[in-house]
């Protein structure tokens, strides 16, 4: 107890002085969480170490400041914008909260082209830890050990405090392994608290559903997986599965699944939330390049996040300005020390497109900040004479449809009037015309052409979803090519 | 002699039950981090010895100063769950500024003074008893803990002087850690410390937490027995004056640990202790916090 009241000084004292943390007081944070849980079986509200973080928005302003210009003079020693800074005159020292922009925004191609360039000459990079890359090629970025440390110790702190994982859970991992802070993350988070882990990656569904409903006694432990992390797209088709091969809520022990990386829609929450039975869905948003900057959900559907760890802009898709409230705006982050030091990135450009709120959060969570809505991929939008579609009306329309087999495989583009939808339905008639048709004019698509079919070689520009990215094995692949050669 | 030590084993007896009493019907606020466990034992244990030394090396008002905010905010941490509000703040301070008022400028000899005092040195043995107890502290590590201090108390008490010393130095100064009566005089003065106290009252309590109301009830009559045992053998002059009490406590600590062991096996947690022993409905909070969602 007096061992770990030294950890959380030293802890609170990082966050605010930016300082590296302290390997060994993160471990002795955690021992001693786990032994409250274990003594007590909670662990209270004023148990959270993090929460010393909430500040006022001036406080915050300023301190975000602080960290900024030190990130910015830390930049000066990678290659990318050591020659950046020099070749624009800027000097980081006397960078501001409010003049951030006269840093140009770090685009997604530049890092993947060149990770090397982003390391800091100081720098211990000893883990290149990459995206699934749905936006088409990996983006990698290099961590150095204390760094992909601090990263899963602050997930096992989340997973203590939200109760999102118990210590007699049964957690499956069923994201791509390639995702490597996320599986190295989760793993570790869950085994912290004393959760069994299973990491399978996104294995074919029936497979998976069979994994999911056997019991496997295995002493201290649920009999079956409780905890699912998975993206949506790849829950959508283990649904889909299920639903036809006439699963049921009894044949599964799922209590929680955690879902993150794509867009989670109404539709998919509810046809989930009938084949699982009471099991919760809780949705994160978190990329690799931003690591550990994650934002959560409140119980208004805000995104909220950490302002500690990294400072968000959201900026205008056709004047790159900051966006207005309501407005959409792409995500644009700068990590920020204590939490960042090998690869350094400051205005990094996610793509990922959110709509502001329109006023301050009147929510739980209204402490920090947030944006109102994840709409998907800049590179997925569309721009028309009408103004911007976004891929998160579309998959809304779609999935909330059972004409739509899960998950819903779609593509649009731009066209006269307004934008042209590709959608996948279990039969292209009438009927299922209408409905499709109905369900985007509810969303406020501006439809000028619909084309759908039945099979999903047939899309033209299908959106990428990682449900694809698919772990093979014998098995699997002498079902699907069987003595004799491709099955018709 | 003889009344100094009724009085003095009738403070003991008031901060042993006061404990046993308190751990079932009041939630202390324990701090936020983690358990207690036998460092943090060690570390609180080397505080309470330490004080002591602090009398000594010290100018005394420094030492008042430090004592006195320390004793304020025990006093302020065990009686919260009990009192709440303004009357709160009033009763610890007016506990505080009598046991100085009366130990500056009367006597720290006189019963008055001692009144408050052992009152005072009642009311924290209650409050660091339950907040170890109540933060998860195991018996196994308390009786091991009171194996360590046997050692200590024996020769500090019996190969040095430093315990009567400390005794007759302390005694000078108000807000003392000890109960004590009769101090006038030498020949009927009596005195324990707050370390030994503080095991008598502080056994019980996790002894109940890890196996159970009968082996807390033993612990609680065992502790009070033999330091009955001990005060008789002084007033009989069978043995010393001056007694390190841990020398009898301790032993009957680590056997009795040893026989609900073999007895029973590993001991429980809080959990287990609360999920099989609910608190008083009175004291709702506790077991709701505890238990989550699965009271039944
Ligand atoms: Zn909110």
């Amino acid at each position: 107890m007096f061992i770990n009241a030294i950890a959380a000084a030293r802890f609170g004292m990082s966050m605010t002085l930016g300082r590296p943390f302290h390997r060994r007081s993160l471990d002795r944070l955690i021992e001693g969480m786990r032994a409250a849980l274990e003594e007590f079986g909670e662990i209270r509200d004023d148990d959270n170490v993090l929460a010393g973080a909430a500040l006022d928005p001036g406080t915050r302003r300023l301190v975000q400041g602080r960290r900024l210009r030190a990130q910015a003079v830390r930049a000066l020693e990678t290659p990318y914008y050591g020659r950046l800074f020099d070749r624009l005159g800027l000097d980081p020292g006397e960078l501001t909260a409010e003049s951030i922009a006269t840093i140009p925004v770090t685009a997604k191609d530049t890092l993947r082209e060149d990770p090397s360039a982003f390391v800091r000459r100081g720098g211990d990079p000893v883990h290149q830890c990459g995206t699934t890359g749905t936006t088409g090629r990996s983006t990698m970025i290099w961590l150095s050990d204390d760094e992909l440390h601090l990263i899963a110790s602050l997930s096992a702190i989340t997973y203590f405090q939200s109760h999102m994982v118990r210590p007699d859970d049964r957690v499956l991992i069923a994201v791509s392994p390639r995702n490597r802070i996320a599986v190295h993350a989760t793993a570790f988070a869950a085994t912290a608290v004393g959760a069994s882990v299973d990491v399978t990656g996104m294995v074919e569904p029936e497979a998976m559903l069979a994994r999911l409903s056997a019991v496997q006694p295995i002493p201290g432990h649920k009999p079956r997986t409780s905890v699912l992390t998975a993206h949506p797209s790849y829950l959508a088709a283990l649904v889909e599965t299920a639903e036809a091969l006439g699963r049921t809520p009894a044949d599964f022990g799922l209590e929680r699944v955690i879902v993150g990386g794509e867009l989670l829609t109404t539709g998919l929450r509810r046809r989930a939330a009938r084949l699982f039975g009471d099991a919760e869905i809780l949705e994160n948003y978190a990329l690799t390049e931003l690591v550990p900057f994650a934002a959560g959900r409140c119980e208004r559907s805000h995104y909220h996040f950490e302002p500690a760890t990294c400072l968000v802009e959201a900026l205008d898709l056709d004047d790159g300005r900051p966006a207005a409230g309501g407005a959409p705006g792409t995500l644009v982050g700068t990590p920020l020390p204590p939490f960042r030091d090998t690869t350094v990135l400051l205005r990094y450009d996610t793509e990922d497109v959110v709509r502001l709120l329109d006023g301050p959060a009147d929510c739980a969570m209204g402490n920090l900040p947030a944006v109102a809505e994840l709409l998907g991929k800049r590179r997925h939008a569309v721009r028309h004479e009408h103004g911007w579609t976004f891929a998160r009306p579309v998959a809304e329309a779609l999935e909330a449809l059972d004409a739509v087999p899960l998950p819903a495989r779609y593509g649009m583009r731009a066209t006269t009037g307004g934008v042209a939808v590709e959608a996948v339905v279990r039969s292209a008639d009438a009927a299922a015309r209408a409905k499709v048709e109905a369900a985007l004019a509810d969303r406020g698509v501006p439809l000028a052409g619909l084309r759908l079919v039945t099979d999903p070689d047939d899309l033209r520009s299908p959106l990428p979803l990682r449900c694809d990215l698919r772990e093979g094995d014998f098995a699997a692949r002498r079902a699907l090519v069987p003595a004799g050669g491709p099955r018709p | 002699m003889t009344l100094s030590v009724i009085v003095v084993y009738g403070f003991a007896v008031l901060a042993t039950l006061g404990s046993w009493t308190y751990f079932r019907t009041r939630r202390i606020a324990r701090p936020p981090f983690g358990v207690m466990n036998l460092s943090d034992v060690a570390i609180a244990m080397t505080g309470i010895l330490l004080v002591p030394f602090l009398y000594l090396w010290l100018p005394l008002p420094v030492v008042v100063v430090l004592v006195a905010a320390i004793t304020l905010s025990a006093l302020q941490i065990t009686l919260e769950p009990v009192i709440r509000g303004a009357v709160l703040w009033g009763l610890c301070a007016t506990l505080l500024g009598l046991d100085l008022a009366l130990g500056l400028v009367v006597s720290v000899k006189g019963p008055a003074f001692l009144v408050v005092n052992n009152l005072i040195v009642v009311i924290v043995v209650v409050g660091v008893a339950n907040l170890w107890a109540q933060s998860g502290l195991r018996a196994s590590h308390t009786a091991l803990f009171a194996a360590a201090l046997v050692v200590y108390d024996a020769v500090t008490t019996w190969s040095f002087t430093v315990t009567l010393d400390l005794f007759v130095k302390l005694t000078k100064a108000p807000l003392f850690p000890l109960v004590g009566w009769g101090l006038t005089r030498v020949s009927t003065s009596y005195l324990v410390g707050l370390g030994d106290l503080l095991f008598v009252a502080l056994f019980p309590l996790v002894m109940r937490k890890a196996y159970g109301r009968t082996a807390g009830l033993c612990a609680l009559v065992a502790g009070l027995a033999a330091l009955g045992l001990v005060f008789a053998l002084v007033l009989n002059d069978v043995i010393g004056h001056t007694i390190p009490a841990m020398v009898f406590l301790g032993p009957l600590i680590v056997a009795q640990y040893l026989y609900w062991r073999l007895a029973r096996g590993g001991e429980r947690s809080t959990r287990q202790y609360l999920r099989a022993d609910p608190l008083p409905a009175r004291t709702p909070t506790l077991v709701t916090a505890a238990e989550g969602g699965e009271q039944r």
